[in-house]
């Protein structure tokens, strides 16, 4: 009995340690390796399927990259009829950051789609100049991976299509994403508000914390009825 | 869907239009609605509110488009229905921040709502949808196109970088290894 039972036992150890524990470290081993060699499998993908292509490729991409910026510094107003507004989608502007090297474009809505692309605007919040807080997202792999870097002073270069606009930086926070305290929506004051994920540069992408950069409008025209 | 009465309100308040002229600015009957919205509406002594989130969105899309006469006095209409509709509740639904408490109201009220709100939207050439307790309008043609959503205003914002997690990818394989080592050890040992 006692040498059955021990029979039985190498035959499931032998099982175990030369056919699933293999299978299981080769499944670990490949995973890793997608992970990591994902942007090169995709490119070869892409080559791949560029010559074996047997209709006509269709280069249009939804997300409205087209952008004219302002070019005019001086101006100091602007009335509303003279601007275009920004649709849903479309790129309404470029972020830079001299101080941090931030150079972003940004896009009119955040969702996942537009933050790939860029900067995301919230379209809950104010287009620059229009008075109260425009709320801008990023990720903070790109394109705020130095926003954690950004300080009091700094200063934040919003180009959009209709104004040139510059905000100094007065607060940098780090606060739950769940805080509606974090920002003020309700206020006619001139504000810019850029916030990432915090950890900043950790593989752990969905964490609570947020890193917010408060900056006020110092120069651009105000945009009126 | 705790806020879905003062969303859906907006929703046909505001939605309730056509797209027409693409034009930045607030004629006067888009004046007048943005501020009725902005009014805050008194039952049995609790006062509720829109959320400023919503109003802003609303405003957004005014800003864009040209609404006529004849379609802002339809909206003012449905501001005072709603309006009339919320005074005739009986129960507590307004919690202490302002805030609608949906689950306070009954079915039917609700789904009156929600019918005004997807009726209104649907004769405009909107859609609106809703899912997971997130309402979303867009243009009915191109559902890219959003101009109102509930979702959470703060998004996820953390991105995936390879070469970041090189070194974690690296100590999973080693620690994996190690204990695939051991295990075939030790089971050789046992034998």
């Amino acid at each position: 009995m006692m040498e059955y039972h021990c029979i039985k036992n190498q035959k499931k150890g032998k099982l175990l340690a030369y056919i699933f524990t293999p299978i299981a470290f080769a499944l670990i081993w490949f995973l890793i390796i997608i992970l990591l060699c994902n942007t090169v499998f995709s490119r070869a993908l892409a080559y791949g399927s560029m010559v074996l292509l047997d209709r006509p490729p269709n280069f249009s991409d939804p997300v409205d990259t087209l952008f004219v910026p302002a070019t005019d510094e001086s101006l100091t107003a602007l009335k509303l009829d003279q601007i275009e507004y920004p649709q849903y989608g479309s790129v309404m502007g470029q972020i830079e950051i001299e101080s941090i090297g931030v150079a972003t474009k940004m896009m009119y809505g955040d969702n996942n789609k537009l933050l790939k692309k860029g900067a995301g605007m919230y379209i809950g919040s104010r287009i620059p100049g229009y008075g109260g807080t425009c709320l801008v997202s990023g990720h903070n792999t790109y394109p705020f991976k130095n926003l954690k870097n950004i300080q009091i002073g700094d200063i934040i270069k919003v180009t959009t299509t209709y104004g040139v606009y510059q905000y100094e930086v007065y607060k940098t926070d780090v606060r739950p994403d769940s805080d509606k305290t974090a920002y003020d929506l309700n206020t006619d004051e001139q504000l810019l508000v850029l916030y990432t994920c915090f950890w900043v540069n950790t593989p752990i992408g969905n964490v609570k914390e947020r890193f917010f950069a408060y900056s006020r409008m110092v120069s651009g025209p105000v945009l009126i009825h | 869907m705790k806020r879905i009465v003062s969303v859906v309100l907006c929703l046909i308040l505001v939605f309730a239009l056509v797209p027409s002229v693409f034009a930045a600015g607030l004629n006067d009957v888009e004046t007048q609605i943005m501020t009725a919205l902005k009014e805050k509406v008194t039952v049995n002594g609790k006062t509720a509110y829109i959320p400023t989130e919503y109003v802003n969105q609303a405003e957004n899309f005014f800003l864009s488009y040209e609404t006529t006469d004849e379609q802002g006095q339809y909206v003012l209409e449905r501001i005072q229905e709603g309006r009339d509709l919320l005074a005739a509740q009986t129960t507590a639904f307004i919690s202490a921040d302002g805030s609608v408490n949906l689950s306070a109201l009954s079915y039917d009220v609700k789904s009156q709502l929600l019918d005004l709100a997807v009726d209104a939207c649907a004769q405009v050439g909107l859609k609106l949808t809703w899912a997971n307790r997130v309402i979303t309008i867009t243009d009915a043609q191109d559902s890219s196109v959003v101009y109102f959503s509930n979702s959470a205003i703060i998004k996820t914002t953390g991105g995936f970088d390879a070469m970041t997690i090189l070194p974690w990818a690296a100590a999973v394989v080693v620690v994996a290894g190690l204990v695939a080592f051991a295990f075939i050890y030790r089971r050789k040992m046992a034998a």
